[in-house]
């Protein structure tokens, strides 16, 4: 077996059952807005924070603004 | 390759690669291997810190403590790891030990002089290691662990203990960018490794099928199984 066989993308059963992925101006909408909105918010934690509780928004924010950041970048080249 | 040198050629389709790859054991090992030296030595640069740095209030009770905690948590992993039959270990055993270092390292700094500490580092060498070691989640895992413990610091610390860089924000985020950069870099390394172990391994099922069938087809007469130079001579016969 070579190397390109055992790789599960290179199988062409494996990807004729996927669907084909569909991605409408709503995802751009609010991947953007979630990209703005969580960037704004890690300025804004950073600049102004005076409790250290607040720090604990970290992981929400990034989380945020990875998954608009990939939703978007999907998008726009899917869109290409 | 010293690898292929060393590896294994059944006679049937099953092939395992056994020198270069190294298993969860293997590393979780190493760690533990790496983790006594550490131990000496955050031990000796604390005694250096505490007897330098006035505002370092730190006992000697809580040193010992503190010392005998992560020397029994090691020696307890040790014992765990070394024993004979031990191949495989639990897929949480790296979060629970990643956790444990964690902790120690937080106790630290909270008996060092908080967001002053001078063993702020220790986090970040401690984020390299395990990122390199096991990758992007592993490091969103350390990245994680290291804001609630790290908040959990500063809510404890006096009022008026600002950082140096201005704002602890900055620090927090600075570690986020580290863990995620070094994650994905990490994540590209393995992937590449992943790529190299299946050439690897189908490397070494071309030579066992050409072991099992060449002496028909060669009529090279008294070849071995076991000598690998003697394969590769096959090797060079065959027509590309």
């Amino acid at each position: 077996m070579t190397p390109e066989e055992r790789k599960p993308e290179a199988s062409p059963e494996r990807g004729s059952r996927l669907r084909p992925l569909r991605i409408g101006p709503g995802v751009i909408r609010w991947a953007g807005l979630g990209v703005v909105l969580s960037a704004l918010g890690l300025l804004l934690l950073t600049l102004l924070a005076r409790s250290p509780w607040l720090f604990l928004l970290y992981p929400l924010l990034i989380g945020t603004l990875l998954l608009s950041l990939g939703a978007l970048a999907l998008a726009l080249l899917n869109r290409i | 390759m010293a690898e292929m040198r060393d590896a294994e050629l059944p006679s049937g389709s099953d092939i395992t690669i056994r020198a270069g790859w190294e298993s969860e054991r293997d590393t979780e090992r190493s760690k533990v291997t790496v983790r006594w030296f550490a131990i000496a030595l955050l031990f000796a640069a604390i005694l250096w810190v505490r007897h330098e740095d006035p505002d370092v209030h730190l006992s000697n009770r809580v040193l010992l403590a503190l010392v005998g905690g992560a020397l029994a948590m090691t020696a307890l992993e040790a014992f765990y790891l070394w024993r004979p039959g031990r191949t495989t270990i639990p897929p949480f055993l790296k979060y629970l030990t990643v956790f444990g270092d964690m902790t120690f390292i937080t106790v630290l700094l909270f008996y060092t002089g908080y967001a002053r500490s001078p063993f702020f580092f220790v986090y970040f060498v401690f984020l390299i290691s395990n990122c390199l070691r096991y990758g992007l989640l592993m490091s969103l895992y350390v990245a994680a662990l290291f804001n609630g413990m790290y908040v959990l610091v500063l809510a404890r610390a006096p009022a008026g203990e600002a950082s140096v860089l201005g704002g602890e924000g900055v620090k927090i985020v600075a570690f986020w960018a580290v863990a995620l950069y070094g994650g994905a870099i990490s994540a590209r390394l393995r992937r590449q490794a992943n790529q190299l172990r299946v050439y690897e391994e189908t490397i070494a099922e071309l030579r066992a099928r050409l072991i099992s069938h060449s002496p028909a087809e060669t009529g090279v007469e008294g070849r071995s199984e076991s000598n690998p130079s003697e394969v590769q001579a096959v090797a060079s016969e065959e027509p590309e």
